[in-house]
Parts: C-alpha cells; structure tokens; sequence
C-alpha cells in the first residue's frame, strides 16, 4: 500500500459534479488508480494533474449539463450562459468596451467603499474595543501619576500609558532618519488588535530599569529600510544615539496609537529621574476586567482623584471631569474630519456607476435593436416570453460578473491608492476589496447595475412586443434618448459639484494668510527630552541652531516657533487683566504661541503698534506678550495695549506680564476660519519640546535644505529633523483634503461626461441610421446638407438640455451634502450651474457632430434607391 | 438511429472499446486512445463522452473488481449494445461509400 491518495477534497469536488452511482464511482476509481501512476514518478505533478482533471469535469458537467441533475430550466440557464460567453467570444471588442466600462464603474466604487469601510469598520486600535478606555484623555499625565494609578487601581486587567515621540534611527545605509515611534507599556501593547507579525510582543520585563533596550519595528520601515530581512530579528539597531535589540515586527495598522508610528519602545519609567512628577504628553489606556463596569471605573478613578488632589494640590487648579472615554468615542471625532470627503465620493461614484450602467443598458438596448428580427423570430417559433426574457438577463448577467471581476482588480489597486491620497491628512484605513463587507457592496452594486443594464433591454422587448408584429423602428429609440438625458444629468449633477469644489480650492489659494509663504522652508525638530528639559540648555540649543542656520549662504532670516505655522492649532490659553481681574473659568482665552524674536521678522510680520519681541527683553529680565490685532480690539477696544498687564498662566493667575506690542493677524491655525485673538511669548521663557525652524531664503533655495540639514546635525546630532517643507506645500496641506476631493469628483465628473457624450453619440448614430429615408427624402425635396446636420446636433443638444435641467435639480437639491465641504461659494452659486451646463452641451455638440456629418452627406438618391 | 451521427470523438472511443474486449473500462479507454491515436482527452470530455453514448443505447457498462488503489472503488467495463455496433458500422459504410474512388487523391 504506497498511502498515495489523491486530495480528498478535490475528490470530493469532482464527485459532486459526477452522477451518482457506477458511471461516477467508477470514473473517480479510474482517476485514483491514473494518480498512483502519476505519483509515482512525481506527487506534486500527480497533485496538479488531478486539480486539472477535477476542473475539466467539473466544467463538462456544468456545460453540457449532463451532471448529477439536469432539470430542464437549469440546461436552460446552462444554454442561456454558454450563449452569452459565445457572444462575448464573438464580438470581443463589444465585450471589452462594455467590461471596461462596468468596471471602470464598479472599480471606483469597490476602491472607495474599501476606504470607508477600511476607515469607519475599524473604529479601534484595541482587542477590546467596548472595555477599552482613555482614562482621563484630556489630561496631562506625569509618569509618577501613571505608576501611583497602576498601582492603586483594581478596575482595569491592563492599564498603562503611551506616549509619541520621534526618534533618530540610524538605517542599515547609514542614513538617519526621523521615524515616529511610541513608548508604551507593555501591557497596552499587548491590547493592541494588530500584533507582531514576527518575532515577539513587547514584554512586561522589556520596561524594567537596566535590562537591554529592545524595540519592535513597524512592518513598513522594515520593509523600507530593512529590505523585510527576517534577520534583522535579534539584531541591534542604533535609535537616537541607544542601540536596541530587534525582537519584533509590528504588523501594519492604520489605526494605532501615534498614527503612523514605525517603531514600539517598551515605555521605561524610571522615578529617579527629576521629571518623574512632571506633565507630559503621556495618554492614559485602560482595559476594564471582565465584569467591571464603566460606573465601578469612575468611582475607582473618583476616590484617586481626592487622593492625587491632596497630593499635588497645585495641579489640581481646573475642572477635569472628562473622566473616562471610550476609545471608540474619541476615534470618532478623529473620523469627522474624514468622513464628509469620503461620503461624497461614494455618493459621486455610485453616480458615476449608475452612469455606465445606463451607458452600457444603451449599448444592449441598441443590440436588442439591431437583434429585433431575430427575437421576434425566435418568439414566433414558440420561444415564450419568459425564455427569451431569461435570455438578456443571462447576457447581462454574464457581463455584468466580467464587469466585477475588471471591478475588483481595479479597487484593489485604488482603494490603497485613495487610501495614500488621504493618509497624513487624516485617519483613513482600508480594506481588501475581497473582504466580506466590499464583497458585499460590490455584489449589492453590481446586481443594480444588472438590473439597469438587463432591465433596459427586457423592457424594450416587452414594450416591442406589446406593440405586436409591427414593430416600428422609434419604440426603442425613445427609451434610448431618455436614457441618455438621465447621463446628462448624472453628467451633470456631477460637474456641479466638482466646479463647486474647484472654486473652493481657488478661494482656499487665495485666502490673505499675512505672511509671505514664498521662499519660506519650515524645519519641524524634536530635540530629545533632555536637551530641552532645562530652560537654559534649551535657549542653548535654539540659539546656537538660529545662529548655525542663519549662517548658511543663501538664507535670507531664521526665526523659530513651537509649532509649525497651519499644523495642529496653537493650545488656547486664559487671560486675566491686571485692570479688571477675572476668574479662569470666565477669563477671555486666545491662541499662544511661543517664538523666537526671529519669528517675527521671518514671517515678514511689523509691529502695528508698540513693538515685537526682541532679544534685549531676555537681558532686562522682562517677560513680554505681543497681542495680535485681533485680540488687541476684544480686550481693550477703546485703549492702547500698549503698557497693559495680563497673565496667562493658570498656574501664576496673578503674576502679570507687560503687553508691549500688536502684531498683525496672521491665520496661522485654521486656514478656513478668520483670524483668532493669538499672543505671543517668548520661546525662551517657555521652552518646547517640538520646535519649528522657519527659514526665508533667497529664490530658488533648494540648495539649503541639505545644508540646514547638516548644520542642525552639527549643532547636535541628537536632535531629529521631523520635516523639512516649504511653506507653500504647508498652506496646500491645510486644504490638501478639499484638493484631493475636488481632484477625484472633477474625475469622475469628467468620465460621467464622457460617458454621456458616448451615449448621445450612439443614440444619434442609431438615429441617423433609422432615418435615412427620411433624411433621404427631406434631401431630395431640397434640404442643404447643413440643415440636415443642424437637425442631427439639434437633437442632440436637446437630449442634452434635457438631461441638464434634471442634473441641475438634483444638484440644488442635494447641495446640503456638499455644504460643509465649500469654502466661500455658495451652493447654488450660477456659475457653477453655468459652466456645467456648458460643458454638457459642448461634449453633447462634439458627439453629435460625427453622426450628424455623416447624415449630411448621405446621397439622396442612393438611399431612396437602396429602400 | 439515423438521425444521429457519429461524432470523431465518439467514433475513437466506441472503437477502443472494440479493441480493448473485455478489458474495457475508463482508464484503458484512455490509454489506448494516446497509445494508438495519440489522443490525451481531459476526464472531463471522456467521462462526459462515455455517460452520454450509455444514454443513448451505444455504450453499456458493468460493475468490475474494485482495488486499494482505485480507493476501493470498482471498475466500470464498457461493452458495445447492438445499437453501438450497428452505429458503428452504419458510419464506417458511410464514410467508405464517401471514400470510394478517392483512394489516390489524396496521394497527387
């Protein structure tokens, strides 16, 4: 007995198509006994030749209908199918251009569902999405917090903290690069829903105090960097100065704490260090224990609060009672920002798909035309309504499943594409095209488009033959023009919006800024900890790296600030008067930045009043706040601010500090949004962790980046460069997502044209065709060929117009989910509505042009001679 | 009968059957078909083959020995019915009538 047995599941497989009984058992014998044959010589041949015999069987059975049962309506079916593959074999060029087309429509919708579902499927970083919470998410955590809560709390079977840093990682070409990583306690990792794909988790031993430093990758940089060496497992990689052992690869997940972070640090808390109490970007995640509720969470987290406040009643100055968050919660406002770009492109390419399954129900309809003797034939010979109904359905059917599988291939390639186009902008995601949720959608989009595309033939020929053996050439004729005008109108429901949204964009472009954005290169650094720990080290290293970069060749002024002009908004801070003191609950509040007395001029910013920030302030020990004009006029709108004392640290609500110039409004945190009331510090006296180095160049400064980039290194080569932009891109990004948006709807806009113009395009065509003795007649009576090819375009600029009124209804009536979308136009701005339908009709002049050419040049006499 | 022709396909396969007598079944059919035709038919079209010509009265088949290797699965002997014959021979007199006279035409 040699135990070669062919795999049973493709027995089983090749059984169930086989009939019952000798003929089956004894097919499936002889095919075990040819496998031991085979396997003899070769087992994986043996293997593959059974899988294709399996196949061949299978197909046999299912073609010629002759498998394990053959009822009469599935040898219908089974005809009906062979007949349409043989048609789309036929005509293959019909085939293709109809697959293309379906596919191009269910591609885009199987490309941007895979987004949204990828983006709002995954509502968590967590395993245990409903027990996970933020413990007290808006606070700021010190480590000592942290360890005090670890220990006390009994609510939570993991709780511990993450925190985002970026780091310096030194790539096996000797390159360093600025990765961003999270420090996270080992516990919460293991929370995490996506784990290691190799090697180990982050380990509870991994945190302690002296053992070897470890770190887990992300799987993109090792991909990257890495060139995915498994044998980088085990090895030591240099990050930010410390050489750590690799002991795993993080698998790839858009949702993860600290976004896009590339390596996993184990969180190392140690509480000699002078900063163990002191606040930092520390977040707090805690995993409830099996029967533990939210309500037994916030009782546990009261009784620690009395017990912190008694502790550190000096931090305890404002009202915190943001208490417990579920993560999910907090995901979704991360999603509000997303989720209106991605609805309205869904809603765009379900119009966009509607529209090609019009364009190719046309195409059929125009088929079922030209195939009306045979139908009416075939019905004449006794095939029922019903088998010849089943028939086109079949044929639709058929191309339609083509249609899905062009449709998968191209969103498998899109959706990530898409997903690209956003990532960095938001918090997007996406899913394989082929898991159940996409599958789902397409299927539902697909059996629409079926219904659209067999449904328009079926009912021409019912409407035909309703109209009994006279069948006129006109009946399917108009059912094809209202086809077309509903093109138009997607066509043009679609350019509305898509123009509404480039005037968005170009307003965006436009938006007065108040500040020079050309020639300027915005450095983002993050200094490691300790070197900004202390205020004087700090004003070191800042001052020596203004001083290093000034002094490159080229460089016009250096200037710094705590956050990158148009990042992430500038914290808002209390204000109390000297003049007429408030409490923090009621104080005024305004944006805070923190700068440099470089800033000021770099940005191309005068005092409007008083004076800026300058270095002599830090030598006569004064700690001075420039306000903006925006500020300047809610607080004091009928006195100078200039002399005035405010205090804007809810720590020091009584020292006050002198205001001693305005400063022009800048928008510098919403690009969108009119300027806010903003002060300014000095960064020396509040040093940051994170700063922005601005840099203003002579034109064409392309040539300094590399040598800013060497001269921070030269300053310390400790201090990681985040990004280097220009600050024009800056400005772009704060609209990046209405760009892309308006790219992707003008996109398809464009291609819902098209595809519009093509069906006016084959409706005239069939037109002219239908007409010509008519045409034919009307020449011959004295028509000039330019009132004939008047006619054609006529005809079709008023399927046209047709078709741009309904699109022009609809986009009025659905401009509401365009609404937050815009930016200084209105949703029913004319001359939107305008160039749409300009556009409309300019595509619908040039595709009826062709048919109507031709119809003007038609012979007279040969027509009538050849009917 | 007449109505119905001998496809090529059938015409090889009802004649291994002949050839092979009593030792006729699926895989033998197959073998002798790449042996002395040089045909290799997918199991699909053979199988399919063998189920429809046993429908129509030109093929019968019996139960043989079954073997380990075969699964425990028994051979399927297939023996021509008169019907396959006289089919047989009905196409064979057909083709040669056609044939007649054409012997050296080929040749030139």
């Amino acid at each position: 007995m040699s135990g070669r047995h062919p795999p049973r599941w493709l027995e089983r497989i090749a059984g169930r198509a086989l009939p019952a009984g000798l003929s089956g058992q004894g097919t499936l014998g002889d095919l075990a006994e040819e496998f031991q044959r085979r396997a003899a010589e070769s087992p994986l041949r043996a293997r593959l030749w059974y899988a294709g015999q399996t196949v061949s069987i299978v197909a046999y059975r299912a073609f010629t209908g002759t498998g394990a049962d053959s009822m009469e309506t599935r040898s219908d079916l089974v005809a009906d199918l062979r007949w349409s593959f043989r048609l789309v074999l036929k005509h293959p060029g019909f085939a293709f251009g109809v697959v293309a087309v379906l596919g191009l429509g269910l591609g885009a919708n199987a490309a941007v569902y895979s987004v949204v579902d990828g983006t709002f499927r995954n509502t968590t970083w967590w395993r245990a999405p409903d027990r996970t919470l933020g413990v007290w998410p808006e606070r700021k955590w010190s480590f000592g917090m942290m360890e005090l809560y670890r220990e006390d709390q009994a609510a939570y079977r993991s709780l511990g903290g993450w925190v985002e840093l970026a780091y310096a990682l030194r790539t096996p070409d000797g390159a360093s690069e600025s990765v961003n990583g999270v420090a996270i306690t080992p516990q919460l990792f293991r929370e995490l829903a996506v784990q290691p794909v190799l090697g180990r988790a982050l380990e509870d031993d991994d945190a302690l105090l002296g053992v070897e430093p470890v770190v887990v990758l992300g799987e993109s940089i090792w991909r990257r960097a890495f060139g995915a060496d498994p044998g980088v497992l085990g090895s030591t990689v240099d990050i930010s100065g410390v050489s750590m052992r690799v002991v795993g690869i993080q698998g790839s997940a858009a949702k993860a704490p600290g976004g896009r972070a590339q390596l996993w640090l184990p969180l190392v808390v140690d509480p000699r260090e002078d900063d163990y109490f002191k606040a930092t970007n520390l977040k707090l995640v805690g995993v409830l224990r099996d029967g533990v509720t939210m309500d037994d969470a916030y009782q546990e987290i009261d009784a620690f609060d009395d017990y912190l406040a008694r502790l550190f009643p000096a931090f305890f100055t404002s009202d915190w009672d943001d208490g417990l968050v579920r993560i999910a919660r907090a995901d979704a406002s991360q999603r509000r920002l997303i989720s209106t770009p991605l609805l309205l492109l869904l809603g765009g390419t379900v119009l966009l798909l509607l529209a090609t399954a019009l364009n190719v129900g046309n195409l059929l309809l125009g088929r079922a035309i030209e195939r009306r003797s045979e139908l009416a034939v075939r019905a004449a010979i006794g095939a029922g309504r019903g088998r010849i109904v089943q028939q086109l359905l079949v044929e639709a059917a058929v191309l339609t499943a083509l249609g899905v599988g062009a449709g998968l291939a191209i969103g498998a390639v899109g959706g990530p594409w898409i997903r690209e186009l956003f990532v960095g902008q938001a918090v997007v995601a996406s899913s394989s095209v082929l898991s159940p949720s996409v599958l789902a959608f397409v299927t539902t989009a697909a059996v629409g488009a079926w219904i659209v595309l067999g449904g328009v033939p079926v009912a021409h020929f019912l409407r035909a033959q309703r109209a009994a053996l006279t069948l006129r050439p006109h009946s399917g004729v108009r059912v094809q023009r209202s086809l077309v005008a509903v093109q138009a109108a997607l066509a043009t429901l679609l350019l509305v919006s898509a123009t509404l949204l480039v005037g968005t964009v170009d307003n965006l472009r436009r938006v007065p800024l108040g500040f020079d954005k050309q020639n300027l290169l915005a450095v983002e650094l993050s200094p490691p900890e300790d070197r900004v720990a202390a205020s004087t080290t700090a004003r070191g290293l800042y001052d020596a790296l203004a001083e290093e970069v000034a002094g490159i060749p080229g460089v016009e002024a250096v200037g710094l600030t705590d956050r990158l002009p148009l990042g992430a908004p500038a914290p808002t801070a209390p204000i109390n008067l000297a003049s007429a003191p408030v409490d923090q609950v009621q104080a005024p509040k305004a944006r805070l930045h923190a700068v440099d007395p470089g800033f000021f001029a770099v940005m191309g910013m005068e005092a409007v009043e008083g004076r800026l920030l300058d270095s002599e302030d830090r030598k006569r020990g004064i700690s001075a706040v420039v306000v903006n004009e925006t500020l300047a006029r809610s607080l004091w709108p009928d006195a100078s601010p200039i002399g005035q004392r405010i205090a804007i640290d809810p720590h020091m609500w009584s020292t006050f500090l002198p205001v001693v110039g305005v400063a022009p409004d800048i928008r510098s945190d919403d690009i969108t949004a009119p300027p806010e009331p903003a002060m300014y510090v000095s960064l020396a006296e509040s040093p940051a962790r994170d700063v922005t180095l601005l840099v203003r160049t002579r034109r064409d400064g392309a040539a300094v980046i590399p040598a800013v980039r060497r001269a921070v290194t030269d300053v310390d080569h400790l201090v990681p460069v985040r990004s280097v932009m220009w600050m024009d891109d800056v400005v772009r990004a704060a609209y990046s997502i209405s760009w892309i948006v308006m790219g992707l709807l003008v996109a398809l806009a464009l291609l819902a044209t098209g595809l519009g113009a093509i069906g006016i395009y084959a409706a005239l065509t069939q037109h002219v065709a239908s007409t010509r003795k008519e045409i034919g007649v009307r020449m011959a009576l004295g028509a000039e060929p330019g009132e004939v090819v008047g006619a054609v375009v006529r005809s079709g600029l008023l399927i046209a117009g047709v078709g741009i009124v309904m699109g022009s209804v609809a986009a009025a009536l659905s401009a509401r989910v365009l609404e937050s979308m815009l930016f200084g136009v209105s949703t029913l701005s004319a001359w939107a509505y305008a160039a749409s339908a300009l556009g409309v009709c300019a595509a619908a002049v040039l595709s009826a042009w062709i048919p109507a050419w031709r119809a003007g040049r038609l012979p007279p006499a040969e027509v009538l001679r050849g009917e | 009968m007449s109505q119905d022709y001998l496809g090529e396909f059938e015409q090889m396969v009802l004649l291994s059957v002949m050839r092979l007598g009593d030792r006729a079944y699926g895989l033998a059919v197959k073998d002798e078909l790449e042996s002395v035709a040089g045909r290799s038919p997918s199991s699909g079209a053979l199988y399919t083959t063998l189920d429809r010509m046993e429908k129509k009265g030109l093929l019968e088949s019996y139960a043989g020995e079954s073997s380990s290797e075969r699964g425990g699965r028994p051979r399927r002997y297939l023996r021509l019915t008169p019907a396959g014959r006289a089919m047989l021979s009905e196409t064979r007199s057909t083709l040669l009538a056609l044939w007649e006279g054409l012997e050296g035409a080929l040749d030139g």
